[in-house]
């Protein structure tokens, strides 16, 4: 019988088989690079701070859902399965409006959603809010001081917002992937 | 007379030969290299005996180093009249150019455009020695490898990606890579590259036959911001005159609103902190109304986009008020 810590450097090595199974059947390349072109722009370095949440996750997953069921497992799986699209479809719509994208080197700018005093005196047909058209102008014309036109707590809360909905996705995924894994090569480990 | 001004993006180092008398300058430049290099090579011959060395150093390595006193050379330099400033500058190009073409000697197969990129290489230093010519109390150009000028960066990066294609070797001999002083980085070489290019001497040619004479040229060129700044970063730009010494303001187009929505004058302090700054400083990009004001009294205002992305566009500027 393996020790626990060789079954998970298993559920490791199968995560990681699995995972780049999903890579290989979407075009590879294609699919990360889609990824890494719908990140959040901020924290620089969220690509580390994802593959930490999954290992987290997959460490999580195998602590708790070792030995358990197939009726417990299979009523995981559909909660995640159901949980996991939706997630990211509210990510995919927080990015497309919080994220303003600018002709830059410098890329992608997360905006806020609470106007500034000054703003609110500028924009006398109303606050300038995520979503609407013609962001990367106001911006532009702001000097990049986005702290001028919104509220800096509205930025940050944006920002968190974001970054948020990106790791629940991958927690979500991550999840679903081990507990498939963990339930599977533990049965195969008690035959 | 309406002064007419012009915005030329990326091409600062040029417009400062514009003053010496268009091309001339560079050719004249590219002379005093010449003697530069002449020399420093001369030298070499026999460099333990004329070239004071760095003792301690094991003498096959001394060789190749071209270690030389400065003073030594620059004496020689006084005695061709030039400024000592710009002796130096030349003199460092020299012995650059000379540690380059060692080090890329030594690389195999290493044959198709690496010559093209040395020229450019020639030209970035020459165009600092210009700049400190022009510019000459400018502390930031005393030192070429302290801060990378975008023509050396640039000039650096192309260098990189020849070598790196010709050799297949992900990571640059480390020979050279000290030498170049930077971090190869794939992503940025294309950017740059399509920024340094050939086209821009010819459209200062096109600058200087629209304005033959008594031409005041605002200049803005891409400075820093590249790196580091995925994460919302502000990116930067400088902004340089001509003729130069002018005091430039500039307040963001939003605070020009927010004076307007309160009735005030443009750049009225309850409305706006203009930032003043001197010919060459570094500046965030962005959409501003840019006041230039010269000693003579010539003075332009105009809402204008310090955005470098912008490549080569340049904008015309006209009047002869400051902003109110």
């Amino acid at each position: 019988m393996n020790s626990g810590l060789e079954r998970f450097k298993l559920l490791l090595s199968e995560y990681r088989g699995l995972a780049a199974w999903v890579v290989a059947g979407s075009a590879g390349a294609t699919f990360v690079a889609y990824f890494l072109s719908i990140m959040p722009p901020y924290p620089e370095g969220v690509a580390v701070l994802t593959g930490i949440v999954q290992l987290l996750t997959l460490v999580l997953v195998f602590h708790f859902f070792d030995g358990v069921s197939k009726k417990r497992v299979s009523r995981h799986l559909r909660v995640l399965s159901l949980c996991l699209p939706l997630t990211f479809i509210l990510y995919f719509i927080a990015l497309e409006i919080l994220v303003v994208k600018v002709n830059l080197p410098s890329g992608s700018y997360v905006v806020g959603f609470e106007c500034t005093a000054k703003s609110l005196e500028v924009f006398a047909d109303g606050c300038p809010l995520p979503g609407s058209s013609g962001l990367a102008k106001v911006i532009e014309g702001s000097a990049f001081s986005l702290d001028e036109i919104w509220t800096l707590r509205s930025i940050v809360a944006s920002r968190i917002i974001l970054l948020a909905l990106w790791l629940a996705f991958f927690v979500l995924l991550s999840s679903l992937f081990s507990v498939f894994l963990v339930y599977n090569i533990g049965r195969d480990a008690r035959r | 007379m309406p002064i007419i001004l012009t915005i030329l993006l990326f091409n600062s180092p040029l417009a400062g030969i514009s003053q010496d008398g268009g091309e001339d300058g560079i050719e004249g430049v590219t002379s005093d290299y010449s003697v530069a290099l002449d020399y420093v090579k001369g030298e070499l011959s026999d460099a333990y005996t004329r070239l004071h060395v760095i003792p301690g150093l094991p003498s096959e390595r001394l060789e190749k180093k071209y270690i030389l006193d400065i003073d030594t050379c620059m004496d020689f330099f006084s005695s061709q009249g030039a400024e000592p400033l710009y002796q130096k500058l030349l003199l460092e190009a020299a012995m650059y150019d000379l540690q380059l073409r060692e080090a890329l000697a030594s690389i195999d197969s290493l044959t198709e455009g690496v010559e093209a990129v040395l020229e450019s290489f020639l030209e970035a230093r020459l165009l600092e020695a210009l700049h400190v010519r022009r510019f000459g109390s400018s502390s930031s150009l005393l030192h070429l490898n302290a801060e990378h000028p975008l023509q050396y960066i640039v000039a650096s990066r192309l260098l990189a990606e020849i070598i790196q294609a010709q050799t297949k070797r992900r990571v640059l001999p480390s020979e050279l890579s000290r030498l170049l002083g930077l971090h190869f980085e794939r992503d940025e070489i294309a950017y740059l590259g399509e920024i340094f290019n050939d086209r821009r001497n010819s459209k200062l040619r096109e600058l200087h036959q629209l304005f033959p004479e008594g031409v005041a040229i605002l200049i803005q060129d891409f400075y820093g911001g590249w790196g580091g700044c995925m994460a919302g970063g502000i990116p930067t730009t400088r902004v340089f005159t001509d003729p130069p010494g002018a005091r430039i303001r500039l307040i963001s187009d939003f605070s020009s609103l927010l004076c307007r929505a309160r009735g005030l004058p443009l750049m009225h302090r309850d409305c706006s902190t203009p930032d003043t700054i001197s010919d060459g400083a570094e500046v965030n990009q962005g959409r501003y109304w840019v006041e230039v004001r010269w000693g003579s009294g010539a003075s332009y205002c105009g809402l204008h986009r310090l955005v470098s992305s912008d490549g080569e566009t340049w904008i015309k500027l006209t009047g002869d008020q400051p902003c109110e």
